[in-house]
């Protein structure tokens, strides 16, 4: 949503700015070729540039000194050449990648082309916090990784995976239970462990900005989706309280794998040839729909709840293949408890099944290399 | 409460990071440019008034939801430091999910001690005054042609606001099998706002503004009322104030205009 709103409102200011209003040229060079200055609106008209098409630059090329050359006649020549400028002094002749050097008018030279090239390399990103903005019922913090060639400047194949090393009921869904004895569905409490996902990385605008007065950087806006798959889990019991006082840890079942969609947008600020930062809002979109806990579903679970009111084993349940017997057999070293417990946890979560569609949007910060 | 918190420092500490960490890498670049290209800034804001608007709203509403709408008159004391005072209303309500929870407590009559939900307090009107600290303008190139410059800046204030409550299990009225009146307080509490955004120049005067802004306030709930003996004349029955309330954090997203004298 936010992203929306950026691009909304950078729609709106740039629309706002598209009327250049046209000033007295100055002249460049020696050889007196004439050419128009920047507009008001500062350097977005360029005000010389040769007239024969200028080669690629390779990355770190040094700066062709353009104040030599002459500039093709444009439309706006005629009607400005009766406006005879000063002449100009070597520095306001002087270019840098064809924006003048000292004109008053010219804030932050508009990016003509980027100092580094992304085309044809590889970018290993690394973010170590993804941590989940939205989180209502959930909360997931994760790291995450993504390797990204770029195919052409603008545009590339990517593949991004990692796991939520911290997933759980948010503190209202806790409250819920607490205070109400309500909680949310099964479906849209659903916890995302792992994912893997492939797609592509559009970069649609770069620019550049000055911190304070000295330094300038170099920017793009990325956008990136894909498709994949992930792991989910449901908590079963609650954290609770124990007689002495301990914490005896939630406990959860593996409610299996999902088919994920993922729309990322975000800033990568270039940090010279080889490192970026990236700062991105990511919306991983999946079903969720909880059939199954540890591979068993309702029959078997009810099979193994009749067997425990029996007095007998989960184990002596008739279950079917891909159900899970021993994640509810034996003693939970963690909680201590016996693992049936959560038999009957795991049945009120089948019984009824829920489903939602889940939106997990994280904010995602990292740290890329270049190669 | 601490997720907001996390990446509110995540993102400060990434522009922190990114200050110091690009310097190394423009030297070459700012041989050629020198001071040029940061010292004509195409729109000067220093010692200059401005004053705005901004309509916000709640980016994650769970029980309460918010929409805060807010006058602006700022001072530009320097290019990248401002001084802003912010004053308005938000009209608030309580959410669908807050609905749903009264029902359903309604007919959970095996809860004897009512232990009521915190982050409940809606905010109304709100004055706030802070800095804003805006070291970073620069443009982006969009659409190939069209030129947009901005501002990213941070915003750190303080102020006060008025705010009520309504309890979500503390009904002082039965009527059948609904409520006809739950518990409400009011009170005016300290408020402390972040906020981190961009402001795109659209003209010399004028600016429109996005940001993610922040308001932390005190909370405070009851505890250990005693169901069967509230009613109007003794609402809280028995409960205290829960000594650990904590602070309540709204995030809203800002969206805003400045007309810069």
């Amino acid at each position: 949503m936010r992203t929306t709103f950026l691009l909304a409102a950078l729609l709106f200011a740039g629309q706002s700015v598209a009327a250049p209003v046209l000033v007295a040229p100055l002249v460049f060079g020696q050889t007196g070729g004439t050419a128009p200055a920047s507009s008001s609106d500062d350097d977005e008209d360029e005000p010389a540039k040769p007239a024969t098409p200028t080669p690629d630059k390779k990355p770190d090329a040094p700066a062709t000194p353009a104040a030599t050359t002459t500039t093709a006649p444009t439309s706006a020549t005629p009607a400005t050449t009766t406006a005879t400028p000063p002449p100009a002094s070597s520095d306001q002749m002087r270019l840098v990648n064809g924006a003048p050097l000292f004109n008053p008018n010219v804030g932050v030279h508009i990016v003509e082309q980027k100092r580094f090239s992304d085309s044809g390399r590889f970018e290993v990103t690394l973010y170590p916090v993804a941590l989940q903005v939205n989180g209502k019922f959930t909360q997931h913090f994760g790291t995450m990784g993504q390797l990204t060639y770029h195919l052409q400047e603008n545009f590339g194949l990517m593949i991004t995976g990692g796991g939520n090393w911290f997933n759980s009921e948010s503190s209202l869904n806790g409250e819920l239970v607490e205070k109400a004895r309500v909680e949310a569905q099964a479906a849209s409490s659903l916890l995302w462990t792992w994912g893997v996902l492939g797609g592509v990385e559009v970069t649609p605008f770069y620019g550049k900005f000055a911190f304070f007065e000295g330094t300038l950087a170099q920017f793009s806006f990325v956008l990136n989706g894909g498709a994949g798959i992930g792991g989910t889990r449901h908590q079963l019991k609650p954290e609770s309280a124990r007689m002495d006082g301990t914490i005896s840890p939630a406990t959860y079942g593996d409610t299996g794998y999902r088919f994920m969609a993922g729309l990322g947008a975000g800033f990568r600020l270039q940090l010279g040839q080889r490192f970026a930062f990236r700062l991105e809002v990511r919306d991983v979109v999946y079903t969720a729909r909880v059939e199954r806990v540890n591979g068993c579903g309702v029959e078997d679970l009810r099979a193994m709840d009749t067997a425990l009111r029996g007095g007998r084993p989960v184990s002596s349940a008739m279950v079917g293949g891909s159900c899970r017997v021993d994640t509810f057999d034996g003693t939970d070293p963690d909680t201590g408890q016996r693992r049936s417990n959560d038999v009957p946890l795991a049945l009120g979560l089948v019984r009824n099944p829920s489903s939602d569609v889940l939106n997990n949007i994280g904010l995602y910060a990292g740290v890329s290399f270049l190669f | 409460m601490s997720v907001r918190n996390v990446f509110q420092m995540t993102a400060l500490s990434l522009v922190m990071l990114a200050g110091s960490a690009w310097a190394q890498s423009a030297e070459d670049e700012a041989e050629l440019v020198e001071r040029v290209a940061v010292r004509n800034r195409l729109y000067m804001v220093e010692r200059r008034w401005e004053v705005g608007g901004n309509v916000g709203f709640t980016l994650l509403p769970r029980l309460t939801d918010h929409y805060n709408f807010n006058v602006s008159v700022g001072y530009n004391v320097a290019e990248w430091f401002a001084v802003e005072l912010r004053a308005g209303y938000a009209y608030s309500r309580q959410t669908s999910l807050a609905d749903q929870v009264k029902e359903a407590f309604l007919q959970q009559m095996n809860l004897p001690r009512i232990n009521d939900f915190s982050d409940l307090w809606q905010m109304s009107a709100n004055g706030i005054v802070g800095v804003r600290f805006q070291p970073i303008y620069g443009k982006i190139n969009l659409l190939a042609e069209l030129p947009v410059h901005f501002q990213l800046y941070f915003w750190a204030g303080g102020g006060a606001g008025l705010f009520n409550r309504e309890s979500l299990l503390i009904c002082l009225q039965r009527t059948g099998s609904g409520c006809g009146q739950y518990y409400t307080e009011t009170k005016v509490s300290p408020i402390v706002s972040f906020a981190l955004g961009f402001r795109f120049f659209a003209h010399e005067k004028h600016a429109v503004r996005l940001e993610a802004r922040s308001w932390s306030f005190l909370d405070s709930y009851f505890v250990n009322v005693d169901r069967a003996n509230v009613s109007a004349a003794n609402p809280t029955a028995g409960g205290m104030q829960s000594r650990d309330a904590g602070i309540t954090t709204v995030t809203q997203i800002d969206l805003g205009y400045s007309f810069v004298f």
